[in-house]
């Protein structure tokens, strides 16, 4: 008997699963506005974009980043009386850094008729275009910088440069400025973007006559480098060029000097957090950045809104990305291109030079972004610009 | 309506999924971790078939069968050797390897990027592009992968296992060969994920090695444990409730940043309660109760709990 | 040379992270059975158990650590006494306790995000304990030797315990023979309390470890916990000796492999060892035929 009591239990709760995902509502936010229920982005009061960011797992640091960037370009873009006179809102879903569980995600998105979705991480881009092709669903990328990305999709765009143009630009830097730094070893996260980092800076540094000690791996996340960085200062590098990010950067970097680490570190902007910027260790470090100069009065927007002016590109390159999103749309309406995801494409390709927290931001045909890199070293807890490309 | 149809496709792969982990775990009394990668095998296989061979559909299909099952051969044999707990521990490192020879045969595989651009199937030059047809196509194999399973479990074969969860000395002294049956099942299971996988490298048309981490084969082992052990029935509901439950618990009223973490942790509860009021599952009868691991520890404790 | 000595020193640090970890599992499992995989669950807590005494109570070090392995061992106690024995009593098999226990470290690791978020609490008040030693000419911190310190003590007092005191002949008698020493009037449940709280303080050392080195943060306890567990079942069950020699290997080879192997290979290669060891030896270097 109790049997049947569970059973039918069970079967109410499933029915009750049914129901709730059949009438589909959706936990979306206007910026600090709450409970909206613009479910559907073209015949709602509002209009609706979606982000597939990690919120939870390894990747959840960068995904707070991503969500303070677009939060305060939403609050600015509804302050000013929305888009197109109506309020722009967000739909976050939790990819988890993982290309299944992203495309599961934007599946979610495309269900609710979104044209436009935020997105990060190169393999997690990767998976969900297809998807995003057939729905015709925008897709901007601000944090993954694999150069697969390049000319992926028509439906793709990059606010951040492909990590190879940044690693061209700093073997450049090296080769031209610092000729008596000869050899490099490379410590280099194991996912697409760290093999990126060093297949490119591989080819690059002995195309300008340098030479590869060697290179070693590690996985995202992990927290004792002191293998693979003893055997690197056994080989006595000029250069350490470390290929982390995030948290795992910071580590490595902390661990090297640890062991006694006295090669040159250079990184690419994946550097540029505030836990190695203000760390003792972090002093010194060469690295490329995308020039990033906001405008003080964004920044004291930031500040008035997070309580702090430790402020990532990233925030930045998820705030112009829905500005892109907001000014492409208008473009779009204006222009009676439509107001679906093609449309916004089309609008972005047509425009193609923006506004951006931080100069100019141009798009190639093939969804790349153009903007000015800078090589910056690391002084008295900054990162103080010392060339510009 | 999309919404229903993708999580439709998703459940038909999950419920694949469970199925072939059901008649390991459930029926065989095997407990593996390394679901997910035989998955991955299939996937990667029927993937590369279409990419690189531009084989069609069904040949794909039947030709990352034939690999996953060879593979999980491959990986029955020195595992099978062990018991228990063992071939948990056994079945990770499993799954750890063939996750890393994803990673790393660069040139097979396409490393941590992964395949891209996998063709949804086509059928005399028809392509099933449309959610909808896949969806036909998805629960059409479906039914025959129930079909076939059912079918194998209600003859001598099928016996055969469950006596091996019984007591495998039994079947030995009746001259049958528990450990050839075990590898047989162990194939079996392999083949009917990789079924599973090459439906899913279609409908998603990206795999790469992050979808086959000991994550999924941990979370399809949850799928069978919540709907019960050895019921077609448990695997089918268990698959749809713990595919649903994240939708569902998006409805819950709590600030975003909060909101995906305790997610996982309401997600943590509702096992714990399970393993806690009903560890066979919603729809095992006493299955569960039958695999005995250890089972001397198991009375005394109990035996001590009645007493309390 | 050098990168040998270097290499050998790190990989005694690592290796009295997974003696720890698998000593404590030993200790655990050799005696209850149960697949205790929230032994990881443990290992996070006991970083950030550390982490509020330190920095939120302002606590002096070593107060906080014995404090710590206090509340760490009765935090496994708490486990066993409230999730696994509820699961027991309900008929659960050794497969629901596991899943339980799955589901646990679920709750624990998902829970700290939601309080403390996902980036790493470091530590402030204990810069001095990151200042780097040398140990003719290789390289260790502070914190680093401390563990190894505390660690061989903590090996120590456990072997003593298990091998000359009567509580531990009881949870060995216990391990070996449940229903007999039922019989002769041993409380399995008061065995199975010790025997998680000896192993949820062994596995705080590593934990605190953890924390100090690179910032109290959840989810990194799963991987080491499988690795020691491996190291158990290579060493035999119930054989702490066996346990001991396979965590030392992990350790040694993680860190001396490295001249040969790419990193990305290291931990398949060792599963792969695993594999082979199984086939060849499935009792384990130490372990008794049952």
């Amino acid at each position: 008997m109790k049997f049947n009591k569970v059973r039918l239990l069970m079967f109410s709760f499933i029915l009750f699963l049914g129901i709730l995902s059949g009438c589909s509502s959706s936990s979306s936010s206007t910026g600090d506005n709450e409970g909206s229920d613009g479910s559907n982005s073209t015949n709602g009061d509002t209009i609706a974009i979606g982000a597939i960011f990690p919120l939870t797992g390894a990747g959840a640091t960068y995904g707070e980043m991503y969500k303070q960037g677009v939060d305060l370009a939403i609050e600015e873009i509804n302050a000013a009386g929305g888009v197109n006179g109506k309020p722009l809102s967000v739909i976050y879903e939790d990819g988890r850094a993982e290309p299944k569980t992203s495309v599961q995600a934007i599946q979610t998105l495309a269900a609710k008729d979104i044209p436009f979705v935020l997105s990060a991480y190169t393999g997690v881009t990767l998976g969900i275009l297809p998807t995003a092709e057939r729905n015709k669903i925008t897709v901007i990328n601000g944090g993954g910088q694999g150069d697969e990305l390049a000319g992926a999709s028509p439906f793709l765009f990059n606010t951040i440069p492909l990590l190879g143009l940044e690693v061209e630009v700093l073997v450049k830097y090296l080769t031209e400025e610092k000729p008596e730094l000869k050899n490099a070893y490379v410590i280099h996260v194991d996912d697409d973007s760290g093999r990126s980092g060093l297949n490119k800076f591989t080819e690059e540094f002995a195309k300008n006559g340098g030479e590869i000690l060697g290179s070693g791996s590690h996985k995202f996340g992990e927290t004792n480098f002191r293998a693979i960085l003893t055997k690197a200062k056994a080989s006595n590098p000029d250069l350490l060029y470390i290929a982390s990010h995030g948290q795992d950067a910071k580590l490595v970097i902390d661990q090297a000097k640890e062991l006694g680490i006295q090669s040159q570190i250079v990184n690419t902007s994946w550097t540029v957090i505030p836990e190695i910027v203000t760390n003792p260790n972090g002093q010194g470090i060469i690295h490329t950045s995308i020039a990033f100069n906001p405008a003080e009065e964004w920044l004291a927007k930031y500040k008035e809104k997070y309580g702090t002016d430790q402020v990532s590109s990233y925030v930045s390159n998820y705030y112009d990305a829905v500005k892109i999103f907001a000014q492409a749309y208008e473009y779009a309406i204006e222009n009676g291109l439509g107001e679906d995801g093609e449309a916004i494409a089309n609008a972005i390709k047509e425009i193609k030079e923006f506004e951006s927290a931080n100069g100019i931001i141009t798009f190639n045909d093939d969804g790349t972004s153009i903007r000015q890199i800078d090589v910056s070293e690391i002084v008295d807890n900054q990162s103080n610009l010392i060339k510009s490309y | 309506m999309e919404l229903l149809i993708g999580f439709a496709i998703l459940a038909c792969i999950y419920i694949i999924l469970a199925s072939s982990l059901n008649i390991l775990i459930g029926y065989t009394g095997i407990f593996s971790m390394a679901q997910a990668a035989v998955f991955g095998v299939g996937a990667y296989a029927a993937a590369l078939l279409e990419t690189k061979l531009t084989w069609g559909f069904i040949p794909s299909l039947i030709g990352a069968i034939v690999i996953a099952g060879v593979i999980s051969a491959i990986m029955a044999f020195p595992s099978l050797g062990v018991s228990g707990d063992y071939f948990i521990v056994a079945s990770f490192g499993l799954q750890m390897l063939i996750h890393t020879l994803f990673m790393n045969l660069d040139g097979l595989t396409n490393g941590p990027a992964g395949v891209q651009r996998i063709p949804r199937p086509e059928f005399f030059g028809y392509q099933l592009n449309s959610d909808i047809e896949y969806l036909i196509l998805t629960i059409l194999l479906t039914a025959i992968v129930l079909w076939f399973l059912v079918g194998i479990s209600k003859t001598g074969f099928g016996r055969v296992l469950r006596a091996i969860k019984e007591d495998e000395t039994v079947v030995q002294s009746l001259g049958k060969s528990a450990k050839r049956s075990k590898i047989t099942v162990t194939v079996l299971s392999g083949c009917v994920a990789a079924v599973a996988g090459s439906i899913y490298a279609n409908y998603v048309t990206y795999i790469s090695p992050a979808s086959f981490t000991i994550h999924e084969s941990i979370f399809i082992a949850q799928l069978i444990i919540l709907g019960g052990l050895g019921s077609w029935r448990g695997a089918t509901i268990g698959t749809i409730i713990l595919l649903g439950l994240p939708e569902v618990l998006k409805f819950l009223p709590i600030s975003e940043t909060y909101a995906a973490p305790l997610r996982q942790v309401f997600f943590g509860l509702l096992i714990i309660g399970f393993m806690i009021l009903r560890p066979q599952g919603i729809f095992g009868t006493n299955m569960a109760k039958k695999i005995k691991i250890k089972d001397s520890n198991i009375t005394a404790e109990l035996g001590e709990g009645e007493k309390a | 040379m050098e990168i040998l000595w270097q290499l050998f020193i790190q990989g005694v640090v690592l290796s009295m992270v997974y003696l720890l970890i698998a000593s404590g599992f030993s200790v655990i499992y050799g005696t209850t059975g149960h697949f205790h995989i929230s032994h990881a669950g443990v290992f996070t807590l006991a970083g950030y158990v550390l982490y509020l005494l330190m920095e939120s109570m302002g606590l002096p070090i070593w107060i906080s650590l014995i404090l710590a392995i206090v509340i760490s061992a009765i935090l496994g106690a708490l486990i066993y006494l409230t999730l696994y024995r509820a699961v027991l009593s309900r008929n659960g098999t050794h497969l629901v306790l596991f899943i339980a226990s799955l589901g646990l470290l679920t709750v624990i690791d998902n829970g700290i995000v939601a309080i403390f978020s996902p980036d790493p609490q470091t530590f402030t008040t204990s810069v001095e304990f990151n200042k780097v030693l040398m140990i003719l000419g290789a390289p260790v911190t502070v914190i680093q030797l401390g563990m190894i310190i505390i660690g061989i003590v903590a090996l120590l007092l456990l072997y003593v315990f298990m091998n000359r005191t009567k509580a531990g002949r009881m949870i060995k008698a216990a391990s070996v023979n449940p229903d007999l020493s039922q019989i002769v009037g041993i409380s399995l449940k008061k065995i199975h309390v010790i025997c998680y709280a000896i192993g949820s303080a062994l596995v705080a050392i590593p934990g605190f470890y953890f924390a100090l080195d690179t910032g109290a943060n959840s989810g990194k306890g799963v991987e080491l916990v499988i690795l020691a567990v491996m190291a158990v079942i290579m060493g035999g069950i119930r054989s702490l000796v066996g346990a001991w020699i396979a965590s030392l290997f992990i350790g040694m080879f993680y860190n001396m492999s490295i001249l040969w192997i790419p990193p990305h290979w290291q931990t398949s290669i060792i599963f792969f060892l695993f594999l082979i060891m199984i086939m060849v030896r499935p009792t384990g270097l130490f372990g008794q035929r049952a």
